[in-house]
């Protein structure tokens, strides 16, 4: 097998919806995107509200099929492929916690993904019980989900996809709702995963999370409008780039820059050419 | 219009297995003309209270006093509060509600969706449930202003909105706030926006109201923010960790701009 794990080939997507008259108004909200995305690689996908993010995210788990091009998980075709195939190769975890939780107890829900993917009961409860050791949510295993805050809800959303044991997850804004340790908690639980060899591809408004991935995919208008590394977007040279598609440096991109540090992108990177 | 909050308690399914004192005994005042941030971690009890702030639950015990007619607030998740057949309707609703005539209330809407970035012209007749997250929050932020409230709770407006929308709107309802002297209570996660705006912080945590002060004092109590599950403004985060490391900053820093002073 190739050690691409997804393979992103000229993929258009295309919203059809009725206006008020009944009239289909048709949405391009993808257009001739390419990529590749390498086992084991933490990619990161920016861009503006309304950029196509999300859209792209569904088209890598089977939820949407291409309207143009191809999707490739592990070489076999989205459009062609058993779903269940495709799901159990990336796990998706999605904007809205509230689209994603569909039990009444938080262990059930977690356990929801796993069970569809056929896993061993036995071997389930195992992964639950770790799953909601690793987000810090054991002690609400039994409550329903609808009882909890916002941040709650998004801790066990990704408590579900972490037990289906993908190779390749999909975190569509996780950390929008988190408080500021919650979203470390997060971004380490991120970076173990990258670490332990899976493939994180991670949708986020925050450009410090951008900066500490592989590789930086940014979207304007359903199109790619960069594809590299955080090194190579973060620089001054690309401020007209960055405003074009609503974004900004990391701050610590921006206070190297006016300090006449080189190739700092990350808090670490700063702190270590500020000590120099 | 000030608002008084007074030994409020909320217990959520009392008497029931899994009842849960979302807020407990919290006492505090917001003044005229203010602006105020909320913080505590996820689960602490900051859109409970709010949601008494706007009189939407009923206090278990305790009381607020504020005149609920002038004051508007955005949820959490904006999905809940459109539900309009399109963006344009969804935005009229309040204003029509408030009894201002089509036309009128259209203007307002017009004008709001513009404040938030979203060109009325262009998407004023899309669905609102066929928008992106980060839209969704711009139209529901535009909801809320037409109406043209005194007081404005927005309870964490910015969360899934694009570096450079996320400042707009928040320099937007700065500004307006300064022109027209709305009360603003911000629920935030973000501690850089809670240092650049807030005169006024309220830090809750387990239900409890444990900080009551400006951002500057606050912020001064480092440890007791982190050991809470908040964090620090990002200035203040770099220079602590350059000073364990051993780099003399002698200088108070907060904000960015604090830290590029005392780095160059
Ligand atoms: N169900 C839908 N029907 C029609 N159009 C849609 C639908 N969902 C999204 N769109 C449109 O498709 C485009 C891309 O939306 P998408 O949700 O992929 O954006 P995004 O980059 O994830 O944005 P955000 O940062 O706000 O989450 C937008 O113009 C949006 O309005
Ligand atoms: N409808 C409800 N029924 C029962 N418990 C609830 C309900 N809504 C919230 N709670 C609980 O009340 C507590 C406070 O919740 P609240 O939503 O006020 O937190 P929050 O500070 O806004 O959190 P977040 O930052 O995650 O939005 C939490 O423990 C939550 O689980
Ligand atoms: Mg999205
Ligand atoms: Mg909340």
């Amino acid at each position: 097998m190739a050690d691409n794990i997804l393979k992103i080939e000229n993929l258009g997507y295309d919203y059809e919806t009725e206006d008020e008259n009944g009239e289909v108004i048709k949405n391009v909200a993808l257009k001739d995107i390419s990529f590749e995305v390498k086992k084991g690689c933490f990619v990161a996908i920016v861009g503006s509200n309304g950029s196509g993010k999300s859209t792209l995210a569904k088209n890598l788990n089977a939820l949407f099929v291409p309207s143009r091009g191809r999707v490739l998980v592990c070489d076999m075709d989205t459009k062609e492929a058993d779903p269940i195939d495709i799901r159990s190769k990336v796990g998706m975890v999605f904007q809205n916690p509230d689209n994603q939780l569909v039990s009444s107890v938080v262990e059930d829900d977690v356990a929801f993904g796993p069970e569809n993917l056929g896993v061993d009961p036995k071997e389930i409860r195992d992964r639950v019980d770790e799953a909601l050791s690793k987000v810090s949510m054991t002690e609400h295993r039994k409550k329903g989900p609808h009882l909890l805050s916002g941040g709650q809800k998004q801790r066990i959303a990704i408590a579900g996809v972490l037990a289906m044991q993908t190779e390749c997850i999909v975190f569509d804004e996780p950390t929008a709702m988190l408080d500021p340790s919650g979203r470390k908690e997060i971004m380490d639980i991120i970076e173990e995963l990258h670490k332990e060899g899976k493939t994180v591809i991670l949708i986020t408004h925050f450009m410090e999370e951008a900066a500490r991935a592989d590789e930086v995919i940014v979207l304007n208008k359903g199109e790619i409008l960069f594809d590299g590394s955080p090194k190579k977007l973060f620089t001054k040279d690309n401020q007209e780039l960055l405003d074009k598609a609503n974004l900004k440096m990391p701050m610590a991109a921006s206070l190297a820059a006016e300090l006449g540090f080189k190739d700092v992108v990350t808090d670490e990177e700063l702190i270590n050419a500020a000590l120099k | 219009m000030d608002i008084k909050v007074s030994n409020l308690t909320h217990i959520f399914s009392q008497g029931m297995p899994f009842e849960t004192i979302a807020l407990n005994g919290i006492t505090c005042d917001i003044k005229e003309g203010e602006f105020a941030a909320i913080i505590g971690r996820t689960g602490s009890g900051k859109t409970t209270l709010v949601q008494h702030i706007a009189g939407l639950l009923k206090p278990t015990s305790g009381s607020v006093d504020a005149d609920r007619k002038k004051i508007g607030i955005v949820f959490q998740y904006p999905e809940y509060q459109l539900f309009e057949e399109t963006v344009l309707k969804d935005v009229c609703f309040g204003p029509k509600n408030l009894g201002f005539n089509e036309e009128e209330a259209e203007a307002l809407a017009k004008d709001a969706l513009r404040l938030v970035g979203i060109d009325p012209e262009l998407m004023g007749a899309l669905s609102p449930f066929n928008l992106s997250g980060g839209e969704k929050r711009r139209v529901a932020i535009a909801g809320v202003l037409a109406m043209k409230p005194e007081v404005l709770i927005l309870d964490e407006p910015t969360a899934g909105l694009d570096p450079k929308g996320h400042d707009g709107i928040l320099e937007m309802i700065n500004d307006i706030k300064k022109k027209k002297n709305l009360t603003i209570i911000l629920v935030s996660h973000n501690m850089d926006d809670v240092e650049k705006y807030a005169e006024h912080v309220l830090v809750m945590h387990d239900g409890k109201l444990v900080m009551d002060d400006s951002p500057k004092e606050v912020f001064k109590q480092g440890e007791k923010l982190i050991g809470i599950g908040l964090g620090l403004p990002w200035g203040e985060t770099i220079a602590n960790s350059l000073r364990e490391r051993g780099k003399q900053i002698s200088k108070e820093v907060l904000s960015y701009e604090d830290l590029l002073g005392a780095l160059k």
